[in-house]
């Protein structure tokens, strides 16, 4: 796997440098090993690319062998990253975006790139992040999470730093635009309530019902036209998560049967939420 | 691997070659295709002598790391430094470029 992954980082660097996509390695082997915590294991590629070079690079990968997993809507509430796979590399998750860096993804890439080193990686040269940038990236995917992964994360990251080395990320979070993002990850989401994207943040690392989460994806929206895309996208249905689950492409008669099928089952989610804050 | 030397024939890692270096085994691979190669023991040692040493002193290097006699396995080392050739896993390098 340790082999695979490495020469997986290689191999999407080199796509990369054809197309002259600029990426970031992030993550995994791409972090200091001392940054995560013994027995922590890593399973896939994560690149973060320039947001305006995420199309050509999609379409470089597929071009190299990689198969379209998961899009960007599907994979997560962010809507940020694309899951590839690869027969010979495995997967690779293609960033777009980092959830909780500055809402422009722009800038939060140009941000990151003032903050980043050389790396080899599978015998190629790689760009990834400088020590407190790692921290800081690997506190901003724990915040958006609750698993036990995540919160061990946050420890070994955080609470087991040193102050200095604290202070340093919390003014690396402030340069690149992050503070809700490291809020989220160190327990001080609620000071944050008056942004529009809390509540999706609240949702992503306490969990919440499907209504909720849609209906915090359309607060955080950064524009009219997104906020509209997503309202559209609440009612398709994800026929990729389908295909994951059953292992098939669903039948028309299948998707038809889920479309109506979905607002039902959120339906009772909600009740059943409403229920249990009525009995405590 | 201490790479070659400017100006002395030797021998290098292709630019768009993947690799990975273990105890006991180095994985090589194209990139971005694959296929990973696994070369274990006297293929890996031969390897990793051509990529560090000029390649007047491969077979030398190689003999000395199994406490064997040079004139004996040099021309299986040299077939096999070709067969790498061939496979894409090195490649010559000598003169002024690197």
């Amino acid at each position: 796997m340790h082999v695979r992954l490495l020469l997986g980082h290689a191999a999407v660097q080199v796509i990369a440098e054809r197309v002259g996509a600029e990426l970031v390695h992030l993550k995994g082997l791409a972090i200091d090993a001392d940054l995560l915590w013994p027995g922590r294991g890593t399973s896939d590629v994560d690149v973060l690319v320039r947001p305006r070079h995420a199309r050509r690079m999609a379409k470089a990968l597929v071009e190299a062998g990689w198969r379209l997993q998961t899009g960007y809507e599907e994979n997560s509430s962010f809507a940020h990253a694309a899951t590839y796979w690869h027969d010979m590399f495995g997967y690779v998750d293609l960033h777009r975006y980092y959830p909780g860096m500055h809402p422009d993804a722009e800038v939060a890439f140009a941000g990151l790139l003032r903050h980043c080193r050389a790396r080899e990686l599978g015998g190629v040269e790689c760009l990834v992040p400088e020590r407190v940038a790692q921290r800081l990236v690997l506190l901003l995917h724990a915040g958006r999470g609750r698993s036990s992964k995540d919160v061990r994360d946050v420890e070994h990251v955080w609470h087991a730093a040193t102050d200095a080395e604290r202070a340093e990320v919390e003014a690396l979070a402030q340069e690149l635009g992050a503070d809700l993002g490291l809020a989220a990850a160190t327990g001080r989401l609620d000071e944050f309530r008056a942004d529009p994207r809390y509540r999706l943040w609240a949702v992503a690392s306490r969990g919440g019902t499907r209504f909720e989460e849609w209906r915090a994806r359309l607060e955080a929206a950064p524009s009219r036209w997104d906020a509209v895309v997503t309202a559209l996208r609440a009612v398709l249905v994800n026929t990729q998560h389908l295909e994951a689950v059953w292992g098939r492409p669903p039948t028309r008669a299948e998707v038809v049967r889920e479309f109506f099928a979905r607002p039902v089952r959120g339906l009772r989610e909600e009740v059943a939420r409403w229920r249990a804050r009525r009995s405590r | 691997m201490s790479g070659p030397v400017a100006g002395v024939p030797g021998w290098r890692r292709p630019r768009r070659l993947g690799c990975v270096v273990e105890p006991g085994a180095v994985f090589l691979a194209p990139l971005p295709t694959g296929p990973i190669a696994r070369l274990e023991g006297s293929a890996a040692t031969i390897w990793q002598a051509a990529v560090s040493v000029p390649a007047a002193d491969v077979v030398e290097h190689v003999a000395a790391e199994f406490g064997v006699d040079a004139a004996t396995i040099g021309p299986d080392v040299e077939a096999f430094l070709d067969d790498l050739q061939a496979r894409g896993f090195l490649e010559r390098c000598g003169g002024v470029e690197q």
